[in-house]
């Protein structure tokens, strides 16, 4: 019998902690129906071309976003130096990002990242191809382990956390684009566009890896941290994302879509769908008291459908009831 | 930074552009940034001091300790820059500066700080409680925490060995030698199948893990002069690590760590630059090796 590891015992112990949460708070809210549905697209990417920039410009305009004169922060998932899976969001994509806000009027355009094992983000980023694909890279980049830091309330939080120390950098841009792969997770079943927020907790203040986290409830503080930015929108990179024992040690899945949208739990839903994940069983999907688009018909789907694009990604044992039917 | 450095091939000169570079980016109050222009944190402003002890750099000296000094909190910690209202792991690093400089009464508390700081998985009562649901998941070794209520992690356990071990050699005491020896056990728990460490994790999920460069030099450092039949695999990954080092913090942590443990390497490769203030800091401290200086000593 494998014996349990201390992420085990984290994780167990983060999810039982949100049920007792959850059977304490409000059932989830329900949906106004007169409320307009989010849109989330849906684009099919076969690969890391040069189509992808056009791809990104039209979801942008399809989503009408208005970033004239505004700062907008791109956060990419980088995670590790190995180039050659699928553990980072990928170069590509980053660069289409910022050329189409540029595009778009933006007044500033920046990529920043804080990852939560290693210490050495530039050369990291460098490794991942960034300084080779995106012309100018280190002035554009700020390492958000060592930016300057706020401290932060968070409202209603389900977390244990109460404030947070956050880089200024996340703090004050108008619009924050969460850009992460499309992997499995062997914590929290599926890390999308919101998990991906944990890469804004400063490892200054809190160290690699940000422990402080795990021990205030994984899956609670991806639904607090993904609240943070007061505007925010999505771009999952799930072109070649990771399935299995992700988020580092699985391995490269061909899924070839683009999934975007401006509210990051639709497009985690939806990103789980065309996973083969039921979002109705990844937790933080179904916090009490938030909005949930765990169901097709709960928003506007532009693009493909999630069925149509459907790519089950390879679950571990402890997530096989994850399996959406 | 690294973009400004000169392509000399010859240590020594760019060693002294570095202390240079270093010079020019302390902040006027004093402390140290991560990177130029940025305001004063305590982890760059403690390894941009060792750097100048490492050299035989004093300019700013006076000035960064007094930063330092006031930066203390009532509890003997050190929080990572001002406006942080909590101590954390930057505390060990504090405690590696000469206590005559620090201060005695300062130096002691922070001392008193870290021996006092159990990892939130190795209390009693945690391990009681997993004793109870049989997970077994309570860590009998104690490292230490990046900060206080969660689990211990290879760097901040290193380091603070390093510390103790420092404040043991001036003043031996028995409660710092088994504090000591505990946190070497944590680490050697926690110690990848290739031999070297992560940020502290040898297995996920079953799965075994693969080392970082950084880490595993950083560790090493903590575990020199253990048994050398225990530590020979770290030496092997760290002697690999080398030979395929990904930055310039890494090289210079397994500078160190080969140092210590009776492997000195020469310089890095020109083509790994210093990114941070830490970078410039732990190179300069890495190249005093050559001469004899060691910082870090366990």
């Amino acid at each position: 019998m494998n014996k349990i590891s201390r992420r085990d015992l984290l994780a167990g112990a983060a999810g039982s902690l949100f049920l007792q949460a959850c059977s304490r708070q409000p059932a989830a809210r329900v949906l106004d129906p007169n409320v307009r549905k989010p849109l989330v697209s849906v684009i099919r990417a076969a690969a890391y071309t040069q189509d992808i920039y056009g791809t990104v410009r039209r979801i942008l305009a399809e989503h009408k976003l208005n970033v004239k004169r505004k700062r907008v922060v791109l956060k990419p998932n980088l995670v590790e130096f190995d180039r050659n899976t699928a553990i980072n969001t990928h170069p590509l994509l980053v660069h289409a990002a910022l050329e189409a806000f540029r595009a778009a009027g933006a007044a500033d355009v920046r990529i920043a990242e804080g990852p939560g094992h290693r210490r050495d983000t530039l050369d990291l980023a460098e490794a991942a191809g960034y300084f080779a694909t995106v012309p100018g890279f280190e002035d554009l980049f700020t390492d958000l382990n060592l930016d300057e830091i706020s401290k932060h309330n968070l409202r209603q939080p389900f977390s244990k956390l109460r404030d947070v120390y956050l880089p200024n950098t996340i703090l004050g841009a108008d619009l924050v684009v969460s850009m992460p792969k499309m992997k499995t997770h062997h914590w929290v079943g599926a890390t999308l566009s919101m998990k991906n927020f944990f890469g804004i907790v400063p490892g200054g203040v809190y160290g690699w890896p940000k422990n402080v986290l795990h021990w205030s409830g994984i899956n609670q503080c991806i639904v607090d941290l993904s609240s943070v930015p007061g505007r925010t929108f999505a771009i999952a990179d799930g072109i070649v994302g990771m399935e299995g024992n992700g988020p580092i040690q699985g391995t490269p899945k061909n899924c070839g879509v683009i999934v975007a949208g401006r509210v990051l739990s639709a497009v985690d839903a939806t990103c789980s769908r065309i996973m083969g994940i039921d979002p109705n069983k990844v937790v933080y999907l179904n916090a009490p008291d938030r909005p949930h688009y765990n169901d097709e018909a709960d928003m506007t789907q532009a693009g493909e459908t999630p069925r149509a694009v459907r790519t089950d990604f390879k679950l571990i044992k402890d997530f096989a009831d994850l399996r959406l039917a | 930074m690294g973009s400004d450095l000169p392509r000399h091939r010859d240590t020594v000169v760019l060693v002294s552009y570095m202390i240079d570079s270093l010079r020019t980016c302390q902040n006027p109050d004093g402390g140290w940034p991560y990177r130029p222009g940025g305001s004063s944190w305590t982890e760059p402003t403690v390894l941009a001091l060792l750097a100048g002890y490492a050299s035989g750099e004093d300019t700013g000296r006076a000035r960064a300790l007094q930063w330092l000094g006031k930066l203390q909190r009532k509890d003997g910690g050190w929080s990572p820059k001002p406006g942080v209202d909590q101590s954390t792991w930057v505390t060990a690093l504090a405690a590696l500066l000469p206590p005559s400089d620090l201060g005695e009464a300062a130096h002691l508390r922070a001392i008193h700080w870290l021996a006092g700081l159990t990892p939130a998985n190795a209390t009693l009562y945690f391990r009681i409680q997993s004793w109870l649901n049989g997970s077994h998941l309570g860590e009998s070794d104690a490292g230490w925490p990046w900060l206080p209520g969660t689990a211990a992690w290879a760097t901040p356990t290193a380091i603070a060995i390093l510390a103790l071990a420092g404040q043991n050699r001036r003043n031996p005491d028995p409660v710092l030698i088994s504090r000591i020896k505990s946190a070497r056990g944590f680490l050697l728990s926690h110690r990848c199948p290739d031999g070297g460490w992560n940020h502290g994790s040898a297995k996920a999920l079953g799965v075994d893990a693969t080392s970082y460069p950084e880490t595993t030099g950083t560790a090493l450092l903590a575990v020199a002069g253990m048994d050398p039949a225990t530590i020979a695999p770290s030496i092997k990954c760290a002697e690999a690590w080398w030979n395929d080092c990904p930055s310039c913090g890494a090289a210079s942590w397994l500078m160190l760590g080969l140092g210590a443990a009776g492997r000195a390497k020469s310089g890095p490769p020109e083509s790994l630059k210093p990114r941070t203030i830490p970078d410039v800091a732990l190179r300069i401290i890495a190249s005093a090796g050559d001469r004899g200086i060691e910082v870090f000593v366990a």
